[in-house]
């Protein structure tokens, strides 16, 4: 009893770090589409692209599920990523619906 | 020699196994359990505010002029840490963009905020911990722009 106990806690410790681990992932990459869309010169698509490239070398399992989408003004540019995190195994926990934004200053064009 | 059933349980041990479940569980397993589910929080508390003070310390060596960079730099902070979650009572931003702000001159950008230690969605926090982050950069000497 005691021992089932344990594992069972271990494994939704285990699930829990992963999870916490692919939220930070997905941030990093959103940072990094947010600063290459904030480049002079940079776009949104370029944006888009750098946050998806991010994406699928760092977290390949969500490339293909997370949504990307960025926004480029005068002074900030932003990247938001959507994904659906699962749990390692099905029926030990909830998805996990994330929403993460990045935001970087925009480089004047002289 | 002791025999191989062992003895009964006296009447002062019966029980015993379901208090030492409980007491482990309270003391050890719980505890060690927020810990280790406090680790990658700090590690994201650590990135956000290296994010919103890089991005301050840019948008202060790219701005047309000390005023504005020292506006747009401390707005920018202020939402980079709120759209990850920390309220804005608890962000303090120190810029000093407008000292020797010219060409060629090394500005910097201090974010200080107060965050929980352990944050479990739907239930509650506790504890508080303040991080501050630095990032200097300087200006670029030969920019086309005032």
């Amino acid at each position: 009893m005691a021992m089932g106990v344990a594992l069972l806690l271990t494994l939704l410790l285990v699930n829990a770090l992963l999870m916490l681990y692919a939220r930070s992932v997905l941030q990093h990459a959103a940072d990094i589409g947010a600063r290459s869309g904030a480049r002079s010169g940079g776009t949104e698509n370029s944006c888009e692209i750098a946050t998806a490239e991010a994406i699928e070398r760092l977290a390949a399992l969500y490339a293909g599920s997370a949504g990307v989408e960025c926004s480029r003004e005068a002074l900030v540019t932003s990247a938001t990523v959507t994904a659906l995190l699962k749990p390692v195994l099905s029926n030990l926990g909830p998805d996990w619906n994330v929403t993460i934004r990045a935001t970087s200053a925009t480089e004047p064009v002289p | 020699m002791i025999p191989a059933t062992g003895w009964p349980p006296s009447r002062t041990e019966r029980g015993s196994g379901a208090v030492e479940l409980v007491l482990t569980t309270a003391l050890i397993l719980i505890p060690m359990t927020m810990l280790l589910l406090s680790l990658p929080l700090m590690v994201a508390y650590r990135t956000m505010g290296d994010a919103a003070a890089r991005e301050a310390v840019r948008a202060c060596a790219n701005a047309l002029d000390p005023s504005s960079g020292q506006q747009r730099a401390e707005s920018l902070a202020r939402r980079i840490l709120g759209e990850r979650g920390l309220s804005p009572q608890a962000i303090e931003v120190i810029v000093d963009c407008r000292a020797g702000w010219e060409p060629g001159a090394v500005v910097s950008a201090t974010v200080s905020f107060r965050a929980p230690v352990i944050d479990v969605v739907g239930i509650g926090s506790l504890g508080t911990v303040t991080f501050s982050r630095s990032y200097r950069e300087r200006i670029e000497p030969y920019r086309s722009w005032p």
